[in-house]
């Protein structure tokens, strides 16, 4: 793990980048580099970037990136999914981020970090980003399965597949920006990342069908993801793909 | 060299406990309905502030005959303290909560006896995770004051002990939180004063076992 020290409450400074390798921070091409390739650079750069333009371009990666899964989730079924599965997969997102947020700052105040509100959703938008991009690599991938595939069940597992490491990849950079903001104990935010998992699980099946159809837009009956997906398994029946 | 804390800091973590505490109040009895979440709202930091007050002068006097140099205010704050720190854990929950009772069948629906029991589950989950918390950060507060773990160990103990007496009791006498199913919509239960925690858990004991 990256040991560097950085420092998230540095007053913003924009012009205080040049000759620091963020000359081209403003651009999504290096923001999307940077995400992959050294996270802790763009969160370190967070107090020496112009905030509404990081968060601007944080946002469209996002929305571009899941845009562009969501499509392809939809096209196993076609019809209103090509555009109902894209809004849901970034709605469920955006709520389950929306809820874990504040447990996610309370956790770090209580794993020893010194951050503000505002530096602690910039983190997670980072994190979730990171997910984002991950999400849409595995796209062509899951387009492949999604047009040789009947059963629900069975492209939902591999969407499953492609979530959880997408999710992994996006939550380790968490715990690498927890272990430099000189984290005393990381069992917080590896329970954080567990919860924010469970969460944004039961946020994509309270948002069904993402996967499939149904006769309405959301679903008539409330049900938890465990007994969900159970449900799918024990019906295990193919499912005409359009 | 700590600094004292004065009467400012007080009230900044009666008010943080009272608010978030509320809030996290709130999300448990919003399933049940909206008058319910109200209620709840009042009970929870009721219930948090009589705990601290009924048991602020036996926690002073553990403190003092187990070996700590504590005066009566500093055992008062630090017990206010991590009952401060459970409420904001608990308050940071809330989100969590609203999120489980969204996605929980209705009160008037069929399965909702499985909704009760899952968001009384993660009541159960929240209120012991926080109480664990603040509790190790309340440890490391004692062990400031004592200078030895064995000593700090042992207020700490005494503490949780009659905290969770009292604590039990009076949740016991200010039910429903959650609200069942088919129970009314009311601040008090009628004979809220009927019985006690620990005689029903021994009845719910021997109805099972025996």
């Amino acid at each position: 793990m990256n040991e560097e020290k950085i420092n998230l409450n540095l007053t913003e400074s924009p012009e205080g980048t040049t000759g620091t390798g963020y000359e081209d921070a403003n651009r999504i091409s290096w923001l999307t580099e940077n995400l992959l390739k050294d996270p802790l650079k763009v969160i370190s750069g967070f107090g020496r970037l112009p905030m509404a333009r990081l968060l601007l371009n944080i946002i469209l990666i996002n929305i571009v990136c899941l845009v562009g899964y969501g499509v392809i989730v939809g096209s196993f079924s076609g019809g209103i999914q090509w555009y109902m599965a894209p809004v849901k997969i970034i709605a469920g997102l955006m709520l389950a981020v929306l809820f874990c947020y504040p447990s996610f700052y309370i956790f770090s105040c209580l794993s020893g970090i010194d951050v503000k509100p505002g530096t602690a959703m910039l983190v997670l938008l980072a994190a979730v980003s990171v997910f984002s991009i991950l999400i849409v690599g595995f796209a062509p991938i899951a387009w492949v399965f999604s047009q040789s595939t009947n059963t629900v069940f069975f492209i939902g597992f591999f969407h499953l597949l492609f979530w959880g490491t997408s999710t992994l990849f996006g939550m380790r950079v968490l715990l690498k920006a927890a272990s430099s903001l000189k984290c005393k104990n990381t069992f917080y935010p590896l329970f954080w990342i567990l919860i924010f998992m469970i969460t944004s699980l039961q946020m994509m099946t309270a948002l069904r069908p993402i996967v499939g159809t149904a006769e309405t837009v959301l679903p008539k009956e409330k049900m938890f993801f465990m007994a969900h997906w159970s449900k799918l398994f024990s019906e295990t029946v193919d499912t005409p793909k359009r | 060299m700590m600094r004292k804390p004065g009467n400012g800091f007080l009230f900044s973590c009666l008010a943080i406990a009272v608010i978030c505490s509320s809030l996290y109040g709130m999300s448990v009895g919003i399933w049940r309905s909206p008058l319910q979440s109200v209620y709840v709202a009042m009970k929870f930091p009721m219930l948090i502030l009589f705990v601290t007050a009924g048991n602020a002068m036996i926690n002073g006097m553990f403190a003092k005959i187990l070996g700590a140099r504590m005066t009566f205010r500093e055992s008062l704050m630090s017990v206010l303290m991590s009952f401060t720190i459970a409420s904001i854990i608990l308050a940071s929950f809330a989100p969590l909560m609203l999120c489980l009772v969204w996605n929980s069948p209705a009160v008037s629906d069929p399965n909702s006896a499985m909704a009760h029991q899952g968001i009384l589950l993660f009541n159960v989950f929240s209120i012991a995770f926080a109480g664990v918390v603040s509790n190790l950060h309340l440890y490391k507060l004692v062990l400031h004051f004592t200078g030895t773990a064995e000593v700090s160990r042992r207020i700490i103990f005494s503490w949780l002990a009659v905290n969770l007496l009292l604590g039990s009791q009076l949740s016991w006498i200010m039910r429903p939180f959650i609200g069942g199913p088919g129970g009314a919509v009311e601040f008090l239960r009628e004979k809220a004063f009927d019985g006690n925690f620990f005689e029903a858990v021994f009845q719910s004991a021997k109805n099972l076992f025996f």
